[in-house]
């Protein structure tokens, strides 16, 4: 089960409302890398795990990701719940507007909204785990690219933080991979 | 600043109760940071024992933390302790308002 705490994980406050960055930055929400995408990744893989210590850390940064899309969320609502519909037009979100008022929704940065058909599950621990090395590489990718588009302050310390936690879990899951692998070829 | 002495500067009215607010969280958020983070590298250094030991520390500092938290400011958790004849849980903010 879950609990839910009513608190961030790490301090979300952007400088003002910007419509264009956030309609970049929802991709981290609901778009193919994004921590929606991951926390469901995760969940769903660690039944299938061949030991407990792969599905704690599964279990773990699965739960992690779901802090992170509070997050991002966060920042999507605060960089628009102010703005005006013209400001939204002006960013190419009348369409969104049209569709979700100010309401967010689990899209990508060109609006293409969510789906499961590319979340990897292959019954496969190795594939699995290098499927997640992937993922998490993409996702420190695009908050890359996200920080390079940001001229908001508040927002690209956000965004740093979630990158230098995709670091973290690239070197837990190269580390269980690792591991995993010796075991295999029987070195433990 | 130190947990006491923030007590003392709120009682005395030195420190508003917003200000109080933001700076606990802000050493939950670090305390929880720092949870988090050991977590996951006993996930795969099971047999650190150093790492077991400061992760129970920090969890024990952590969880007085909250509980003053939730006395002093309000429920990060509806099964909190609830101050008061209110339901306070719902009625105060969510941290993405933090505005």
């Amino acid at each position: 089960m879950w609990v839910y705490e009513k608190k961030l994980m790490y301090p979300v406050k952007v400088d003002g409302t910007d419509c264009g960055l956030a309609k970049m930055i929802v991709t981290a929400y609901g778009g193919p890398d994004g921590e929606l995408g991951a926390s469901l990744r995760y969940m769903n893989q660690r039944y299938t795990m061949p030991n407990n210590k792969l599905k704690a850390l599964l279990t773990d940064i699965g739960t992690e990701e779901m802090a992170h899309m509070e997050m991002v969320a966060a920042l999507v609502y605060q960089l628009t719940h102010k703005a005006t519909r013209q400001e939204m037009e002006a960013a190419g979100m009348a369409g969104h507007f049209a569709d979700h008022g100010k309401a967010l929704f689990y899209v990508d940065a060109s609006g293409n909204p969510f789906t499961v058909v590319g979340l990897g599950a292959k019954d496969d621990p190795i594939t699995d785990l290098t499927e997640n090395l992937a993922a998490e590489q993409k996702a420190r990718a695009s908050y890359n690219h996200l920080m390079e588009l940001s001229n908001d302050k508040g927002a690209k310390d956000v965004l740093n933080f979630l990158r230098e936690r995709e670091i973290v879990h690239i070197q837990r899951f190269g580390e269980a991979l690792s591991q995993l692998q010796k075991e295999f070829l029987g070195d433990k | 600043m130190d947990y006491a002495v923030m007590t003392q500067a709120m009682a005395s009215n030195r420190i508003s109760k917003t200000d109080k607010s933001k700076q606990m969280m802000k050493q939950l958020q670090e305390f929880e940071f720092a949870i988090v983070d050991l977590t996951l590298y006993l996930d795969t250094h099971s047999d650190d024992v150093r790492a077991i030991s400061r992760l129970q520390e920090l969890v024990a500092q952590r969880n007085d933390l909250r509980e003053e938290y939730a006395k002093l400011i309000g429920p990060l958790m509806a099964c909190q302790v609830n101050v008061g004849d209110e339901w306070q849980w719902a009625e105060q903010d969510f941290p993405w308002d933090n505005m």
